[in-house]
């Protein structure tokens, strides 16, 4: 174990370009190819990986799982993931600019949730009676959708300076949004004999026919990348390169089996009236029905409807001090989300003229510190890349926050 | 370089895949499930219960005994009659000949055997039709023009022309019509009006103007045949003759507070009203005898002895109101019998399942009064009813009730992620009695699998009365039942539950008095530790 941690802190000297979603960031090291590519991140600043790694791998989440996530919570949390993969590939003759044509599979959650919802979900009511348990702020936006990916990097504006842009036809497989206003609470009475559920929120979900199917179409919409990328001379180390990428800018239209809900209500619950002793079948437990629930205390309606997807932006400033050291510090930021603004730092290092390792430092985001690495080979004919950006969930899983992996794989073209 | 693609896949799915195995967690739910406010007519499951002006309750109900309506009293039977003309030589005949009316025949008269000895001499029908069946053997088509002179339908006589095709003595040309009598009103006293049960009919066979003249050999005409099918009278009307009509032995079943077992029970007072309920235009004479309280488990008869007050009951004839939609005023003679006059309070104190009983009654016992004006309605008639009223002023060392609830949790898939349960049952009890309830959970065979309650803690306490049982205040109870993951396992294979209550009364033999605003609310939550699992 000690000798897996000094390697790691070795590595903390060297440094990659993450995925972050983006098929232009590995232009540099691939250049024209056909690439694999996916990757994965889960985060919450208030749940730690141990708790959350039970929704992955499976498991009894005990009271002491619990105890250590909930003590250290505040009073509004925040929860994400996203995990995509694509089949990219960048081709093209001209020796200034090329084309990318991909397809892409993403899955985009983010949630919040207040620290009473967290206690109602894992505790239940029964430890909060004669309590008002407080649910505004709390969100959940589940999305995935698929899309084909048309564009080009101009990699020869000046000497060195790039330029990328693509566009993407998107097709909507999945959508659930629920937010809760100001106001939204459940309260126990004393002995458990009364709910009231004051309602404030807007629930929408996408037609839920086939949802398991890829092929299905929910929705469509459109979406656009840009990158840029230009050297520059700074007062550090032999050049700078500033990276400017924004991917993910664009909106999905759900169809009209589409649902939305609305609620602001009060709802009071002290059981179900019972007037004929003898016949509690009726009276009583077909009254206790998920959907007549629903049906009853929402506005529901079938409409079509648009959502913006959440907007990546990356902005990376990479100092060159030497042929084999590169330090890179970063900015990142998920519009429509809520995503944290996340400040990062990756040292580079260059162990041949093919293999490199960096290591990742960063706060923000949907958990909090993360700490990474990355090993990158790069041969003449082809490239790898695989990394985390969280490691600190896979080392300490009970007292950190956030985790994640990524891989790319490409298989270079002859020039 | 394609185990390169392999491994990364599996670095980078390895996660997901693995998230199918999911996640488990135990929460601590409270919540509240049914609450009611019950009165005493959900502990019987009936709705027999009605205050008096002291707002004392009292069961209260009636029963009839017999309901004996005009259809069993006048039955006219359906009836068939053959007419026609049969040639006895030959002849020669043109279009538009007459060849026979029945105006100087025996015929022109049609009497219907009515049972009993029942003289009709008139009837509205309410519903049932004339059937006619033809027979013409003629070669040319032969027209049969009939009228029903007695019978008439706002002024116009039954009339029937009919026209039946030409045929041979081997080919007959046949036809069957059916003519409705509905709403027909029927003079039943014959040519003179001096006959009863007699109709009065005539008809003419010609041959029809569209035929050729043709010959008619012996042997050849018309056949008709006339049926008066499935009558039912609306109204009728004569002299109903001496009848003597008797009900039962028999019995009625009661139904009454059939879960209801007491032990020691008495009543302070009750009281039933017969009521017979003449609705026939007729004068009779009736005797109730053999009023029995039948028990069937364990058996026991009481007989009810009432000296002779229901003995040789005269009953005068029901009015006619001219009001078509309710036609009669009945004529009501009532007996009341009460713990005062008989032992009534035996009587009910067998809580009989059923009632026995018989009924005699002569009808007309001073004769023809009326002279042949007795009449009958269809839909009214005579009827015996016995109006119960118990005052609930009672006493018994206990009672005990039998119900079954059907809370089918056989299909309640959550409940093999119960931990363990508390089923919390909250009373508050305005009633002088303390109720002992166990709930036994019944599977589909009908088999006992467990019970809710554990027998420390299974009664809700009596409200707090004074000597004479007079209710002070009510008093609260608390009732928890424990279910750990077996019993909540034998609660998923319940399909009914089966209720055994126990109700004892304070202050012995003092009676209670259960009043109208007696009271017994509930209020049943639950705490659940339940294990919660994701997909």
């Amino acid at each position: 174990m000690k000798r897996g941690l000094a390697g790691l802190l070795v590595t903390l000297c060297l440094t990659a370009s993450a995925q972050y979603n983006s098929e232009f960031l590995n232009f540099e090291k691939t250049g024209r190819s056909i690439s694999l590519n996916g990757e994965y991140e889960l985060g919450s600043n208030g749940i730690y990986n141990a708790f959350l790694n039970k929704f992955i791998v499976g498991g009894y989440i005990d009271q002491s799982l619990k105890d250590a996530s909930g003590n250290h919570m505040k009073e509004l949390n925040v929860l994400g993931a996203n995990f995509n993969y694509d089949v990219a590939a960048f081709f093209g003759k001209n020796p200034r600019y090329s084309y990318l044509v991909g397809i892409k599979d993403q899955q985009i959650f983010n949630a919040s949730y207040t620290k009473d919802f967290y206690q109602l979900a894992f505790y239940g009511n029964r430890p909060y009676l004669d309590e008002t348990k407080n649910f505004s702020g709390s969100s959940i936006n589940s999305l995935r959708f698929q899309e084909l990916k048309l564009g080009f990097i101009w990699h020869k504006i000046d000497t060195t300076a790039k330029v990328g842009v693509s566009v993407s036809f998107l097709k909507g497989q999945q959508l659930f949004y629920i937010r809760a206003f100001e106001g939204s609470s459940l309260y126990t009475n004393a002995d458990g004999t009364e709910l009231i559920f004051n309602s404030n929120f807007v629930m929408a979900e996408s037609d839920t026919t086939g949802i398991s199917n890829p092929l299905r179409y929910a929705g469509v919409g459109a979406s656009a990348d840009i990158f840029f990328e230009t050297p520059y001379q700074s007062r550090f180390g032999k050049s700078s390169v500033l990276t400017v990428n924004a991917n993910n800018i664009g909106f999905l239209h759900w169809f009209d089996n589409s649902v939305q809900y609305s609620s602001d209500s009060s709802f009071h619950f002290s059981g179900y009236h019972v007037d004929n002793l003898l016949d509690l079948q009726d009276s009583t437990l077909s009254a206790i029905n998920q959907d007549t629930i629903i049906r009853n205390t929402t506005n529901a309606r079938k409409e079509s409807f648009n959502v913006n997807i959440p907007t990546n932006l990356l902005i990376i400033n990479k100092i060159i001090f030497t042929d084999r050291f590169t330090l890179s510090t970063g900015f990142r930021y998920l519009f429509n989300s809520n995503f944290k603004p996340y400040f990062f730092m990756d040292a580079e290092y260059n162990w041949t003229s093919h293999f490199s390792t960096s290591l990742h430092v960063g706060y923000g985001g949907y958990a909090r510190l993360g700490v990474g690495l990355t090993v990158q080979y790069n041969a003449p004919g082809f490239y790898i890349k695989l990394g985390s950006n969280s490691l600190q969930g896979y080392i300490s899983p009970k007292n950190t926050y956030g985790q994640g992996a990524f891989v790319s794989i490409a298989k270079k073209f002859r020039n | 370089m394609r185990s390169l693609f392999g491994l990364a896949l599996c670095v980078l799915l390895l996660p997901f895949a693995a998230c199918k195995k999911g996640a488990s967690w135990d929460v601590d739910a409270a919540f509240p499930i049914a609450r009611s406010h019950l009165n005493l007519s959900n502990f019987f499951g009936d709705t027999i219960f009605k205050p008096d002006a002291g707002g004392l309750l009292h069961i209260a109900f009636s029963k009839d005994i017999i309901n004996f309506t005009m259809d069993s009293l006048v039955k006219l039977p359906d009836t068939t009659v053959a007419l026609g003309f049969t040639a006895p030589f030959t002849s020669m005949l043109s279009p538009g000949t007459v060849l026979f009316s029945n105006n100087a025949s025996t015929d022109r008269e049609l009497t219907f055997n009515v049972s009993n000895g029942v003289q009709l001499n008139k009837a509205i029908v309410k519903s049932g039709y004339l059937k006619v069946e033809y027979l013409n053997t003629y070669g040319q088509p032969l027209n049969f023009n009939y009228e029903i002179n007695s019978a008439s339908l706002w002024g116009n006589n039954l009339h029937i022309n009919q026209t039946i095709a030409g045929g041979s003595v081997s080919n007959p040309a046949s036809l069957t019509r059916f003519y409705p009598l509905n709403d027909y009103v029927i003079t039943m006293t014959g040519l003179t009006n001096t006959k009863v049960n007699t109709l009065v009919q005539s008809y003419t066979i010609t041959t029809d103007p569209s035929g050729s003249a043709d010959q008619l050999n012996p042997g050849q005409g018309l056949s008709v045949k006339l049926s008066f099918s499935k009558v039912v009278p609306e109204y009728v009307q004569g002299y109903f003759g001496q009848q003597d009509l008797s009900f039962g032995p028999d019995s009625s079943l009661l139904g009454l507070l059939d879960n209801f077992k007491p032990s020691n029970f008495a009543l302070t007072q009750s009281d039933i009203n017969f009521r017979i309920i003449n609705e026939f235009g007729i004068e009779l004479s009736s005797t109730i005898s053999d009023i029995r309280s039948i028990k069937t488990s364990p058996p026991n008869v009481v007989t009810l002895n009432a000296g002779n007050l229901l003995q040789t009951i005269n009953v005068n004839r029901a009015g006619k109101t001219n009001n078509a939609s309710n036609p009669v005023f009945p004529w009501v003679k009532q007996i009341d019998i009460n713990s005062s006059n008989s032992n009534l309070n035996a009587f009910l104190q067998n809580l009989p399942n059923y009632l026995g009983y018989k009924v005699q009654a002569k009808l007309n016992p001073l004769g023809n009064v009326s002279a042949g004006n007795d009449f009958a309605y269809y839909g009214h008639g005579l009827k015996v009813v016995a109006d119960v009223d118990i005052p609930f002023e009672i006493s018994a060392d206990y009672f005990s009730l039998v119900n079954f609830a059907k809370i089918d949790l056989t299909s309640i898939n959550e409940l093999d992620n119960v931990n363990n349960c508390e089923m919390i049952l909250q009373a508050r009890n305005n009633y002088p009695f303390r109720a002992q309830i166990q709930g036994y959970m019944v599977d589909t065979q009908g088999q006992v699998v467990d019970s809710m309650f554990t027998w420390d803690n299974n009664t809700i306490q009596a409200a707090i009365t004074d000597n004479a049982n007079n209710v002070l205040h009510y008093t609260d109870t608390r009732l928890v039942a424990y279910f750990n993951q077996a019993k909540t396992q034998h609660l998923k294979q319940c399909s009914q539950v089966k209720f055994v209550t126990y109700l004892y009364l304070p202050n012995q033999p003092t009676p209670i008095r259960i009043k109208d605003s007696s009271y017994l609310d509930l209020i049943l939550s639950a705490n659940v530790n339940y294990h919660v699992k994701t997909k």
